[in-house]
């Protein structure tokens, strides 16, 4: 039964009200670069999300995306994770760390054309009165036999309103060409 | 509007398939979200791009089971699997395929599945994907075991970016 262009429209199409999930920002790179920055994000929103398909300059398959939050960089923040591997399933913790990490994704030995997908929340972004909930779900699906699956959720230590948001590989490595971060805001 | 509902149906008539066609590409990232109903037999919904059933597609799953948690790999499959599995027509799953960049012809497409059922052999799952081909996603078809029944429902919709 396919459904060619039209039918939607011929079905009713219901429409949502003035945008309530709204695309702020976009950066697709054309040049390597060491990390993106969303800043100066708008307080009109109640939750933010960040949809990203990412390679990184990493000589292995895989490698991590991390985030920080207002441009904190100390180690304020708290990090627990639920992976999988192909083979088994693991969940690991960590405190007092400099960044939250938002899972895995390709790195520059994975196959020439894969790039890593990630979602990743943060609710209540603009709330004054509680720590700022990061939640990601990821992955590196990059060679026919190295694959990976995150669940991944972080926090950082402070009530303030979130304005910037930095992302960004390990030290010493880069996000590749070809890498797209949009930031969306959701109203509530 | 950046989250577009582009085609929407609920299945009027028992169909083995459910095909999208004629994609815009005006969007970055497409959402399909599917509640599928047994018919006969067990259900779920397994997606192929471009009418691509070649041993293309690789994935990764984690599931738990209530009891166990579990991580498999397949390197070559020749659909993106919904996992999720209705094995009787009380039985409600739900799935959502999300598809990155499906209209860029520099890189593989990655899809993220999350999906839940409430039968026996309930699972929750989520998995990432990988559709080993740089062509622009135009059109996407679901199958299943069987057919779907009356009031299955499958909307695509579309993200800008």
């Amino acid at each position: 039964m396919p459904l060619g262009l039209g039918f939607f429209a011929a079905a009713g199409a219901a429409t949502s009200a003035a945008e309530d999930f709204e695309l702020i920002q976009t950066t697709a790179l054309s040049s390597a670069i060491s990390s993106i920055e969303f800043a100066s994000i708008p307080q009109t929103y109640k939750h933010l999300q960040i949809r990203c398909v990412v390679r990184t300059s990493s000589g292995t398959s895989s490698s991590s995306i991390f985030l920080r939050l207002n441009s904190v960089t100390s180690a304020v923040y708290a990090n627990h994770n639920l992976t999988g591997n192909g083979t088994s399933v693991t969940s690991t913790a960590a405190t007092a760390v400099a960044n939250i990490h938002c899972g895995f994704t390709a790195g520059n030995a994975a196959n020439a054309s894969a790039f890593g997908p990630a979602v990743v929340d943060i609710i209540d972004y603009t709330s004054t009165t509680k720590r700022k909930t990061v939640r990601s779900l990821a992955g590196a699906n990059v060679l026919d036999n190295a694959m990976q699956v995150d669940f991944r959720s972080g926090i950082n230590a402070a009530n303030d309103a979130i304005s910037t948001i930095t992302m960004f590989p390990p030290s010493g490595l880069t996000f590749s060409t070809g890498s797209r971060f949009s930031l969306y805001g959701l109203r509530g | 509007m950046s989250y577009t509902a582009i085609y929407s149906q609920t299945v009027g008539t028992a169909t083995a398939t459910v095909e999208f066609t004629s994609i815009p590409d005006t969007y970055r990232d497409l959402v399909l979200v599917c509640s599928p109903i047994q018919s006969t037999g067990s259900q779920t919904v397994n997606i192929r791009f471009n009418s691509d059933a070649n041993t293309n597609y690789r994935e990764v799953i984690m599931f738990g089971d209530g009891t166990t948690t579990t991580s498999q790999l397949a390197a070559a499959r020749s659909s993106v699997l919904g996992q999720a599995t209705a094995n009787a027509s009380t039985d409600r799953i739900n799935l959502a395929f999300q598809i990155f960049d499906y209209a860029q012809t520099d890189k593989h497409k990655s899809v993220i599945v999350r999906s839940s059922s409430v039968s026996s052999g309930s699972l929750v799952n989520a998995s990432v994907n990988r559709w080993a081909n740089t062509a622009a996603i135009t059109s996407i078809t679901c199958t299943g075991f069987g057919n779907y029944a009356v009031g299955s429902t499958f909307a695509l919709y579309g993200i800008l970016a």
